[in-house]
């Protein structure tokens, strides 16, 4: 009996501590996600210098955003236990009866229009506050936020100040361009492998799209050929001509698209943040 | 040449002259024909000096008016007594050599977008703490990388990368005076237009020497005060304002730029003054730019200008009447746009040194037929 009771303890120990450890994974996630979004929108905002009436005007608007982000969630976990039991039903009728019955299949139906439905309208409003939110911004505040391309710890760099919050276009690769030319050619050629593998198709493949085997080898032979040019330029060459090749060196993006209905920007994306909240209203309280 | 007396005397002299000939570089005492070898050709004669007694030679480029022993240099570091002939060490000798816009410069009111290749050595009149340069600025030539480029390459180089511009731009080029001397020639000859960003530390007879060369200046007029000139910039304040005058009188293109630094030229009195300074002796349409400190080189303890005093600065420059006011260093400001100082039209909309829009047509606003000081 003693030991079917510690047993059972072991047992429990185990399963709860799992079940913790899961949680407390997933708090750790959550809890990043949200810090480095916070970084992101700061470094954003930080750039911006918004003046008073500004941040006052984005404080209501956090505020709005904060509340239909707190309805949603209500909204949405309401439906949720709903969609559930609606779509297990139907995967069970398909498990064992190969199809679903027309009640089943409409309920299920019903079910994903009204949370479809949900969503657009949620969808809706924030485009909405985006729209309020570009209405406060500066033209020129919204070229910048345009080119905004979020990095967690930027450089210090003057070299264009209009990067603010992120890191310099190039001067990393630049950097890197440099240092290729100045290693012995059996060296580089290794480092040229390392750099096309570990830091070009990496990012490439992370940021755009996975590669076919005839596009890799075309980037490898495109990359290839800007190493060896810059490796093969004069002192005076390279110095004019580096910035160009590091911009050249960038994975390209391709062209994206018009933004889908309601979709948001990276203006909403970024500043939409409801825990910038309080940091707005303190800096309001600091400003005279 | 002194006649060598023996056979060994004669052999030593023969080898100088010829590894002196075959490094390209001989400079001749003209006085006592003597021969020195200099072991590259970095070497130039200065413009602007007088040979004084016993060798001794006194620059006369700017008003630190150095007296240079022989074997010795000015404050600068680039110049050099040879045995009482006074040299540049920086010639065809670039430290810096890169592209960028004439924003950069800051110039706003000339040729927007204009592609410049700026070139600078190492070596600086001035020894501001707060120099974001002063790894090539504070350093001697020895200090730091240097490519070879005569000015006649820098006029090449600049051509081949379509620039349409030469900017002497990022140190001092008041102390490469005869290097930017030279290239300005090249440029003006093959169509070029060159710029100077300088702290105007320079005496009116060079100023107007070099001036005949340049189209255009950005010029760092760093504070109102005798004392922030002697104790931060190194330098002194009257001869800044007698060069600026002295450019006003030359009708050449220019513009200002004035960085705040919390603490030590951010008393708003004092900029006061000098708004109302510079319209009265240089006129109400001369861009300012008011550009924001972060902390660099020896001033790292200082916090960067706070916000609402470069709000403060735009302001009192604006309202003591001087119609064209820049914040430099705060993206997303409007204070980056040219507004028509009449109507207030938004003419020119930049972020940070590009050019986003410019509706300037003939130089006039196209609203209410205003000028636009500037060249278009």
């Amino acid at each position: 009996m003693k030991r079917v009771l510690v047993l059972l303890i072991i047992i429990t120990v185990l399963f709860v501590g799992d079940s913790l450890y899961a949680q407390a994974k997933f708090n750790y996630n959550e809890e990043l996600k949200d810090i480095r979004k916070d970084i992101t929108t700061l470094n954003l905002l930080n750039g911006l210098y918004l003046n008073k009436q500004q941040l006052q005007q984005y404080l209501v608007i956090l505020k709005k955003s904060k509340a239909s982000e707190d309805k949603a969630q209500i909204d949405f976990t309401r439906y949720s236990n709903a969609e559930i039991m609606a779509y297990r039903k139907l995967r069970n009728e398909l498990i064992t009866k190969n199809s679903s019955s027309e009640p089943t299949a409409e309920n299920a139906r019903k079910i994903n229009e009204t949370v479809k439905s949900l969503k657009e309208s949620y969808e809706a409003q924030f485009f909405q506050y985006e729209q309020q939110l570009k209405s406060i911004l500066s033209q020129n505040q919204l070229v910048i936020v345009s080119n905004y391309k979020p990095c967690l710890i930027p450089p210090k760099s003057f070299s264009d100040p209009s990067r603010i919050g992120q890191a310099n276009d190039s001067e990393r690769l630049e950097q890197i361009l440099t240092r290729l030319r100045s290693i012995p050619k059996d060296v580089y050629l290794e480092r040229r492998d390392y750099f096309f593998e570990d830091h070009y198709l990496d990012k490439y493949e992370k940021k755009i799209k996975k590669l076919t085997p005839q596009e890799e080898e075309q980037e490898r032979k495109r990359v290839y050929g800007l190493l060896d040019k810059a490796r093969s330029l004069s002192d005076v060459d390279f110095s004019i001509q580096k910035k160009q090749l590091a911009t050249e060196l960038k994975p390209k993006h391709g062209d994206e698209g018009p933004l889908k209905k309601n979709e948001l920007s990276n203006l909403g994306k970024v500043l939409l943040n409801p825990n910038m909240i309080p940091v707005v209203e303190q800096r309001i309280g600091q400003m005279k | 040449m002194n006649t060598p007396t023996n056979r060994r005397e004669f052999m030593t002299k023969s080898l100088q002259l010829a590894v002196a000939a075959s490094l390209g570089t001989l400079i001749i005492n003209e006085q006592t024909s003597e021969v020195f070898a200099v072991s590259n050709n970095y070497y130039k004669k200065a413009f602007f000096y007088q040979k004084l007694n016993n060798k001794v030679v006194k620059c006369s480029i700017c008003p630190n008016n150095c007296v240079v022993n022989p074997g010795k240099r000015g404050k600068c570091r680039v110049k050099e007594n040879i045995n009482g002939e006074f040299y540049t060490n920086v010639y065809s000798r670039p430290a810096i050599i890169q592209l960028d816009n004439v924003e950069k410069a800051p110039l706003f009111h000339y040729k927007p977008g204009l592609k410049m290749l700026s070139i600078a050595t190492a070596g600086c009149n001035l020894s501001c703490k707060y120099c974001q340069n002063w790894q090539f600025a504070l350093a001697s030539p020895e200090q730091v990388k240097s490519f070879d480029l005569t000015p006649l390459q820098v006029v090449q180089k600049a051509k081949q990368s379509g620039c349409n511009s030469i900017g002497f731009f990022y140190t001092e080029p008041t102390v490469f005076y005869e290097y930017m001397y030279d290239t300005a020639i090249e440029a003006k000859k093959a169509g070029l237009k060159t710029i100077m960003v300088t702290a105007a530390y320079i005496n009116p007879e060079p100023l107007k020497h070099i001036a005949a060369y340049i189209d255009a200046f950005t010029i760092g007029f760093k504070g109102f005060n005798e004392q922030y000139y002697n104790n931060v910039v190194g330098g002194s304040l009257e001869p800044v304002k007698t060069a600026l005058k002295t450019l006003r009188g030359l009708n050449k293109h220019f513009e200002l730029v004035t960085l705040i630094v919390p603490t030590l030229n951010d008393n708003m009195t004092e900029f006061k003054n000098m708004a109302l300074w510079i319209k009265g002796n240089l006129g109400s349409d001369v861009p300012l730019h008011i550009t924001r400190f972060v902390p660099e080189y020896k001033l790292q303890n200082l916090p960067a200008t706070p916000i609402n005093l470069m709000n403060t600065a735009w302001q009192t420059a604006k309202s003591q009447g001087l119609k064209y006011v820049y914040i430099d260093n705060l993206p997303g400001h409007e204070g980056q746009n040219t507004l028509c100082p009449k109507c207030k039209r938004n003419l020119v909309m930049r972020v940070g040194f590009k050019v986003i829009k410019n509706d300037i047509r003939n130089s006039k606003c196209p609203s209410c037929g205003s000028p636009i000081k500037g060249l278009w």
